[in-house]
């Protein structure tokens, strides 16, 4: 997958269009620390928003550590403009070789407003609930756009729950600041609405052991304690991931949630028998901090 | 003697939030607790404050614990006013009800009462025995009963009407007039 010798540019394989696919581009993350100039992306044909927040933390980390920025090169004109309707780049992570013209962007029209563009969760409460409070504000606004495949009267007020829980974490417990982005999109003959948020920060496991004594097997056994009951390390009891699931369970949607080298997925959607369908993972290539992508399909 | 103070949450709120429909987050929730506080300055003991949810779609975890939990400790540890919730958002109410049920699991019982059914069929929020969900529901139709009316009513014995009683009152859920008669909040 890479050039030989320093500062190669890697080419990022076709891998952006799923969350579990990105475990190949994680995978790639040490040749990129070590040795990335830059990233192609030349090969992707479809970017979904839980890769293009994973994509940008890969960046801040790579910034962080090396002090300069990724070049993103060969970038497909249609992923160009996507990233750019999302406003991938304002976080200003990536040295992109040029602006699109004017002329190539995608309107930001009424009919374009099944989104929210990338937004960054601040680590400091004061400026973390003001940057919340006016994500919520604009959620409410293109909410039903957002939802317009599975509109029901309290959704918008679901969604705003599951907003407001994933959000606060962020700042309460990574330590870090975090990428919040929301699309529907098609794929095939469904509708996907993703609702992903990620951090850099100290990952859950950490932020239990800095805090809480709970004794668990693994990381992956972890985060599904803290998604199926009430436990936080935040407070002495509470819960905020418990209260997401409950939310998506009774939305019949999915979760997924990676921290470290683990990662939980609770599927709500094909449910028959009652039981939820809940997978955990281990041993998987570590990546800083904690990714949560919520979905619904119709 | 006034014996309700009913507060608009969302007039509240409306200091702090401007015309948000929903109330987030822990700051937000400490704020508007210690507008609460400084407006029950004029209660009286015994009084119950009904906070009416009208315009507010969510309230999250941390402004339940912040604002709601902290005041039915306030009124379990103070004793001086019963609180009482009206016109909450379904939402809301998924929402209350997780945060409580949160605090069980660390053996922390608490139960609050609203003016309106709720999507679990009670008039409260929060887990009840069988007989304490019996007597909640006979005194809040009755509204003033005896431990005699009690018994009678639901069949209780003597031993377990009386416990049962003693629990509601100690969960701030019914209060007790002249002694002997218990009335719902």
């Amino acid at each position: 997958m890479s050039d030989e010798g320093q500062n190669n540019i890697i080419t990022i394989p076709n891998r952006l269009n799923d969350p579990f696919a990105f475990e190949e581009i994680i995978s790639q993350q040490n040749e990129i620390l070590e040795h990335g100039k830059g990233l192609d992306l030349s090969r992707v044909s479809f970017v979904e928003p839980f890769s293009m927040v994973n994509m940008l933390l890969l960046g801040r980390y790579f910034l962080r550590s090396r002090g300069e920025k990724l070049d993103l090169v060969n970038i497909p004109l249609s992923i160009h403009q996507y990233l750019s309707r999302m406003d991938f780049f304002k976080h200003g992570v990536f040295n992109v070789p040029e602006p699109l013209h004017e002329r190539f962007l995608l309107r930001r029209s009424q009919a374009s407003m099944r989104l929210m563009e990338i937004v960054e969760i601040p680590n400091k409460e004061r400026e973390s609930v003001r940057v919340i409070t006016s994500v919520i504000e604009e959620f409410r606004k293109r909410g039903s756009q957002i939802l317009r495949f599975w509109m029901h009267g309290e959704l918008v007020d679901y969604f705003v729950t599951v907003i407001s829980e994933l959000c606060q974490n962020v700042f309460e417990h990574s330590l870090d600041s975090g990428y919040f982005a929301v699309q529907t999109y098609a794929t095939g003959r469904e509708n996907i609405c993703r609702l992903v948020i990620g951090d850099s920060g100290v990952g859950i496991r950490q932020s239990f052991e800095n805090k809480k004594p709970i004794d668990f097997d693994t990381t992956a056994s972890l985060i599904e304690m803290a998604l199926t009951t009430p436990i936080s390390s935040k407070r002495d009891f509470g819960f905020g991931l418990c209260q997401v699931n409950t939310i998506i369970e009774r939305l019949k949607g999915t979760v997924y949630i990676r921290s470290g080298d683990a990662s939980v997925t609770g599927l709500y959607r094909n449910r028959k028998d009652g039981k939820p369908f809940i997978f955990l993972k281990n041993d998987l290539d570590d990546f800083n901090g904690t990714q949560i992508s919520i979905s619904l399909n119709a | 003697m006034r014996e309700r103070m009913e507060v608009k949450v969302d007039s509240l709120s409306k200091q702090i939030t401007k015309n948000n429909p929903d109330l987030i987050t822990r700051p937000v929730g400490r704020r508007m607790y210690k507008k609460l506080i400084d407006k029950m300055d004029i209660i009286q003991e015994g009084e119950v404050v009904i906070l009416d949810f009208e315009k507010i779609k969510v309230i999250d975890s941390s402004f339940i614990d912040e604002f709601i939990v902290k005041l039915l400790s306030d009124s379990v540890k103070t004793e001086q006013f019963y609180l009482k919730l009206r016109k909450i958002s379904d939402i809301a109410e998924i929402n209350i009800s997780s945060v409580i049920k949160s605090y069980a699991q660390v053996d922390k019982k608490i139960v609050v009462m609203t003016e309106d059914i709720c999507l679990n069929n009670n008039f409260y929020i929060g887990e009840l025995s069988s007989s304490e969900h019996d007597a909640i529901n006979f005194i809040r139709i009755n509204q003033r009963v005896s431990l005699e009316d009690l018994i009678a009513g639901t069949g209780m014995s003597e031993e377990s009407a009386e416990k049962t009683l003693e629990s509601l009152v100690d969960l701030r859920l019914v209060r007790v007039q002249d002694k002997y008669i218990y009335c719902a909040v």
